[in-house]
């Protein structure tokens, strides 16, 4: 029963069709990011960032290679906590609840538990195709069957990856090419149904094809998923995103509405990074 | 001339022929070199096969390969011989699978640990004690076995001989433990921390990660670790001569002594048969035999490992 709950907080109330785009202000917020460092070791990584990341919005993050961007990211799921000497300052409070998530209070598994992520690399688990899907919901307690078989079905479709696959979900899921295996990522990431889906670089190993598929699934996706995605294509960021971040250099220059900021920057560096003048 | 037409149409930096021509009789000469040592090291294995097959041949004519295989009791050195191996596989399946049942789960454990839990500097003190631990002669751990173990075990177990096979069964397996726990945790660590963190992002806690993915993913490394563990197990001489008497049984009680077919291998070799006699030649049977053990389970391991290879 503890599964089902799980699987049920989900954000509970749809306040505005994703059609309909409402200004930027109306836009519920999931996440505050605020005044967050981030050092490694004794270098830091990340100054003094504050941002919004609204609900149920694609928050595009841009920048030149070694901005921070990922390192950012990675924030959302405690993923430095892995690695030893890694020290976080600021907060990163998810909503409702407003829990601090980089709090060293806070048990890493609670984000972790309700915030997905996809990785630049495809990593799938040397398990099956069904068994990589089925494992978010398997160590969330899910045993049923009929759950199981439903829940993997529906995370494979929307990935785009079930008309591929549903011959052989019991196939190894290092049988697939990349671009399956990062959709087989993705399906993943979304069986459990994650409030927040973080992608970090989803297509940059993938042909123009699946980057396509991928594009169009995020586009989908963020009917029900706030989701936060690091790219380094300025036209991805501008195709998929509704709010985007430049950062450079560890620090976040501007924050806006992808249209603003695409098409009137406010910073003259932002103005240089998406005409190529740097970068 | 020559010279000319070399930088001319090679470029600015294009190598002379003399460079080439030095550059290729390199190449070839360790191509040569490489397949010596490769042959070499095949001629040796063969050698060892057909010293042991030129002696075990002759034996295998006087007495029957049924023979050899069934009969249950083996008394080279009686006045009336008797060539059964199966005491001596017995002795040796069962020690081994004691030492197995002790090295597979600890060490496997232990890797865990190791790889996933420990902090970086205590892994880096505790596993060069544990290979320390596999330098220790094999002399020292029989000794350990008849002179420690045995007798901690028999104020557990009333009854139990001085020499049997659970004390040697139990030292074996400390004394494989080492080669175990290193190479299971090479494996584990082997495993890319993309997958790690992608276990993580999903909400593993660390012993899940471990359990459901680090251990599939290191399969093969894992079913290399438990295979040299047992190849040293099958093969152990000392521990099991010193712990586990020379007497062959037909047994697999634990509780017992019996010889295994290295003891008797040792028992022999150092003893008075004289050279070219049948119990001489049955030293050769018996290291046959252990011999295809070895490579019954080198197969299975092989099969295993294809069966369930992972690539990154």
């Amino acid at each position: 029963m503890k599964a089902d709950a799980a699987l049920a907080t989900t954000p509970a109330v749809r306040r505005d069709s994703p059609h309909a785009e409402p200004a930027a202000a109306t836009r519920p917020v999931k996440a505050r990011v605020e005044r967050l460092s981030f050092w490694y070791g004794s270098k830091q990584a990340l100054f003094d960032i504050t941002m919004p990341i609204h609900e149920r919005c694609v928050t595009a993050l841009i920048g030149p290679s070694g901005c921070g961007k990922s390192t950012f990211l990675r924030c959302f799921n405690r993923m430095h906590d892995l690695y030893p000497n890694n020290r976080y300052a600021g907060h990163i409070w998810l909503e409702p609840e407003g829990i601090d998530i980089i709090s060293p209070k806070t048990d890493p598994m609670v984000p972790r538990l309700r915030i997905g992520m996809v990785f630049q690399k495809p990593n799938p688990f040397p398990k099956s195709i069904y068994e990589n899907v089925a494992a978010g919901l398997r160590i969330r307690g899910v045993r049923n069957r009929a759950i199981l078989d439903e829940q993997v079905e529906k995370s494979l479709r929307r990935a785009a990856l079930w008309d591929e696959v549903k011959d052989r979900l019991h196939a190894s899921a290092f049988d697939l090419s990349g671009g399956q295996q990062q959709r087989l990522c993705i399906a993943r990431a979304l069986a459990p149904e994650p409030e927040v889906l973080l992608l970090d670089e989803p297509t940059s190993a993938l042909d123009p094809i699946a980057t396509a598929h991928i594009e169009e699934l995020v586009d989908e996706l963020r009917e029900s998923y706030t989701i936060v995605i690091v790219t380094h294509n300025m036209q991805q960021a501008a195709r998929v995103s509704q709010f985007t971040g430049f950062f450079h250099l560890g620090k976040l220059i501007e924050f806006g509405e992808t249209e603003q900021i695409f098409t009137t920057p406010r910073e003259s560096m932002t103005q240089d990074y998406i005409t190529g003048r740097f970068g | 001339m020559k010279s000319k037409q070399d930088s001319d149409s090679h470029g600015r930096f294009a190598p002379s022929s003399a460079f080439l021509r030095r550059r290729a009789l390199r190449a070839r000469l360790m191509h040569t070199l490489l397949l010596l040592t490769g042959t070499l090291s095949v001629l040796v294995t063969a050698g060892i096969v057909y010293t042991l097959v030129r002696d075990a041949v002759p034996f295998f004519a006087e007495v029957g390969l049924l023979t050899f295989l069934t009969d249950t009791q083996w008394t080279p050195l009686f006045a009336q011989p008797r060539y059964g191996i199966l005491p001596l596989l017995a002795g040796t399946l069962t020690t081994s699978l004691i030492a197995l049942l002790v090295a597979i789960p600890a060490g496997t454990v232990l890797a865990i640990y190791l790889s996933e839990f420990a902090q970086r500097r205590l892994r880096e003190v505790v596993k060069p004690v544990l290979e320390l631990l596999a330098g220790v002669p094999t002399v020292v751990y029989g000794y350990f076995a008849l002179l420690v173990v045995t007798p901690l075990l028999q104020r557990l177990i009333p009854g139990l001989p001085g020499f049997n096979m659970l004390s040697a069964g139990l030292v074996m397996g400390i004394m494989i433990l080492p080669y175990v726990v290193s190479l299971a945790e090479d494996a584990m660590r082997a495993v890319p921390d993309a997958l790690r963190e992608g276990a993580y992002a999903l909400g593993f806690s660390r012993l899940q990660t471990a359990v459901r993915v680090v251990i599939p993913g290191a399969f093969s490394g894992l079913t290399a670790a438990y295979l040299l563990g047992m190849a040293r197990a099958v093969g152990e001489t000392m521990v099991v001569a010193i712990a586990a008497g020379q007497n062959p049984r037909l047994t697999f009680n634990p509780l017992e002594g019996a010889a295994t077919i290295t003891t008797y291998i040792v028992q022999v070799s150092l003893g008075d048969a004289p050279y070219g006699s049948l119990a001489y030649r049955s030293i050769f049977a018996a290291g046959l035999t252990l011999f295809v053990v070895t490579l019954l389970f080198n197969i299975l391991g092989f099969w295993l490992r294809r069966r369930f290879r992972e690539v990154y």
